[in-house]
């Protein structure tokens, strides 16, 4: 499988940088926007006192040229006409921007100014001429005088005034007053109010970024939980797999011993039947040696041997011990494990099988009926094929006996690829019919059996020769049916 | 909502500005008169003083009324004629020859006067904190 590029904890570790990221960026930009907001704040003063220090220079210089001496307030006081012309010069300052634009000058000895001129033109805000006034910051406006120097400062304390610029009006080197130019928070409060708008969506932002980053960090850190809480989970199961698969190892050797040992119980059980089948065998030779010996023994007493019967029992002698010699070869033959596949058909295999065990079975009154009809050649591995007709018709010989059937009959019957095995004995009870392949399972009371003859058979024909070994009832009894796959 | 907000905003700023007049009026006047001060006010500012402890304000002028605040004092019955004026306007304090005081806004700066000569005539003694204010 291929392995994931990233990692959960990578992608922790990306969502984590991003929230800092995010997180800084913000706060980054909300610093430069209050540092953009300040230098803006002051690049709006800076030029709006530029411009009003351009403006204000010609305004005083048409003032001193006007008035013509440096007795600002003589002149004016005089020269009412005078005084009218230059408020309504002063008038035209007055803009939304501007709010009061005025000279005053300040009265000696005294800690108050006086007005001079007023560009007001609303009855209500217009000062008279020679009006006291006293200013607040009024170091301020005495140090106009002292300095010669123009000067503005921010209003805190006057509600409706942003600055207050204040030029001197010099005239030999003497400040003989100042125009003043008080400028309106309105006009001031618009920028304000912009920036101040810009800065509340900043601290929204901010305020959101700050919010998603701890988002972030807590699920992060409830991801980097469920991680821990994941390997955890998954070592346990490793270690139970280790576990499982020592179990799963221990219980396979343990099966194959218990399968080496039911192999071995069932070649027991089979060697002693074969035993049996050898006796059978060998009874009618062996009785016939017994009497060709006790014939020519006969004989011999009664002088009635001579060469010709000599050789002829003893030929018989030896065709008898011929006979068991070739039972023991057919035996042994039958017991030989085959490595390879060999070819076969059901005649063959069934022919091979009688011949160890029919003596054996009609010696018992049981008749063995055939009907072959099959041609089919089978490549298969026959004597393990054998061994399963054997284990049938020993089991249906068993049966018949157990069960002390009338006229017991054992049928072999063969058609296309298919062996048929059946008894009359009265078939196999419905209750068990699904369990007589289990292993150790047995139904045989009188003779002890192993419950290993069917399973294996079962097992050979199975996954050794890749057939089929079913069991069913007929009307008469049970019928095994063995369905070998055509080569 | 802007509309709600910029009402909130004046209404504030109109509560400031009254506070700041009514804590003017406080410090000064109940320095010079005895507390409760009966006042005949012809100004925008009556309704601001009348919230006060320190001021009694009445709806017509007579005898017993201690000062007269406000602006453009004429048909005054002559009980109330010559009671001392404190003005809220520089032409009313100017001009009216029985204001011995006043409080007015001059370019959007508050403006305190007080009339020597006026408070003299009254028998009017300032305290030391507005000496300074004299004209």
């Amino acid at each position: 499988m291929r392995k994931n590029r990233f990692t959960n904890k990578t992608i922790i570790y990306i969502f984590n940088i991003i929230a800092v990221i995010v997180l800084l960026g913000t706060i980054g930009i909300y610093s430069l926007f209050q540092k953009t907001s300040v230098f803006i704040k002051n690049t709006n003063r800076t030029a709006n006192i530029e411009y009003i220090d351009n403006i204000t220079s010609n305004v005083s210089q048409y003032i001193i040229k006007k008035i013509g001496s440096d007795d600002f307030h003589a002149t004016l006081k005089q020269n009412k006409t005078m005084r009218q012309e230059l408020e309504h010069t002063l008038s035209l300052l007055i803009t939304q921007r501007y709010r009061y634009v005025y000279v005053v000058d300040k009265i000696k000895n005294k800690d108050s100014f006086r007005f001079l001129l007023d560009g007001a033109s609303n009855k209500e805000d217009k000062s008279e001429f020679d009006e006291e006034y006293i200013p607040m910051n009024l170091q301020k406006w005495d140090e106009v005088y002292k300095t010669h120097k123009t000067l503005f400062f921010k209003h805190h304390n006057i509600k409706s005034l942003w600055l207050t610029y204040l030029k001197p009006i010099v005239v030999h080197n003497k400040v003989v007053a100042i125009l003043v130019v008080d400028f309106s928070l309105e006009d001031h409060n618009r920028i304000i109010k912009s920036l101040h708008k810009l800065n509340q969506t900043f601290e929204i932002a901010v305020g959101f970024s700050i919010f998603i980053f701890f988002i972030i960090i807590l699920f992060a850190y409830i991801d980097n939980n469920r991680i821990k809480e994941l390997k955890r989970k998954s070592s346990k199961i490793s270690r139970f797999n280790t576990i499982l698969k020592e179990k799963v190892k221990e219980e396979v050797e343990k099966n194959r011993q218990k399968d080496q040992h039911m192999v071995q119980q069932n070649r027991l059980a089979q060697m002693g039947e074969m035993i049996s089948m050898i006796a059978h065998q060998w009874r009618q030779p062996l009785t016939a040696i017994s009497s060709t010996s006790s014939a020519l023994r006969l004989k011999a007493q009664f002088n009635k041997l001579d060469n010709t019967t000599v050789i002829e029992l003893s030929d018989n002698i030896s065709r008898y011990a011929q006979h068991l010699s070739c039972t023991i070869d057919d035996f042994r033959e039958f017991f030989k494990k085959n490595k390879d596949k060999n070819k076969a058909s059901y005649d063959e295999l069934i022919q091979g099988v009688l011949d160890i065990v029919e003596t054996s079975i009609k010696n018992k009154n049981i008749t063995i009926k055939k009907d072959f009809t099959s041609t089919e050649i089978f490549c298969t591995y026959t004597n393990e094929v054998k061994q399963v007709i054997l284990n049938l018709l020993k089991n249906a010989e068993d049966v018949l006996l157990e069960n002390n059937i009338e006229n017991p009959t054992i049928t072999i019957k063969t058609y296309h690829n298919i062996l048929e095995v059946s008894d009359n004995a009265g078939g196999v009870p419905e209750d068990i019919i699904d369990k007589i392949f289990d292993p150790y399972f047995s139904t045989k009371t009188k003779k002890d059996g192993t419950g290993l003859g069917l399973y294996m058979s079962r097992t050979i024909i199975h996954e050794h020769c890749k057939g089929e070994l079913k069991v069913a009832n007929n009307k008469e009894g049970a019928v095994f049916t063995i369905t070998l796959p055509s080569s | 909502m802007k509309k709600i907000i910029f009402i909130i905003f004046i209404f504030v700023n109109l509560y400031a500005t009254d506070n700041y007049t009514l804590k003017l009026y406080e410090a000064i006047l109940p320095k010079i008169f005895d507390v409760p001060i009966k006042v005949y006010i012809k100004d925008d500012i009556k309704s601001i003083l009348s919230v006060s402890r320190e001021f009694i304000v009445v709806d017509s002028c007579d005898e017993t009324v201690d000062i007269l605040i406000g602006k453009h004092f004429d048909n005054l019955p002559e009980s109330c004629q010559k009671k001392p004026v404190f003005a809220t306007s520089y032409n009313e304090y100017k001009d009216n020859i029985h204001s011995f005081g006043a409080f007015y806004w001059r370019k959007g700066r508050p403006q305190i006067r007080f009339n020597q000569i006026n408070l003299q005539k009254y028998n009017l003694v300032l305290p030391t904190e507005l000496q300074k204010y004299m004209r």
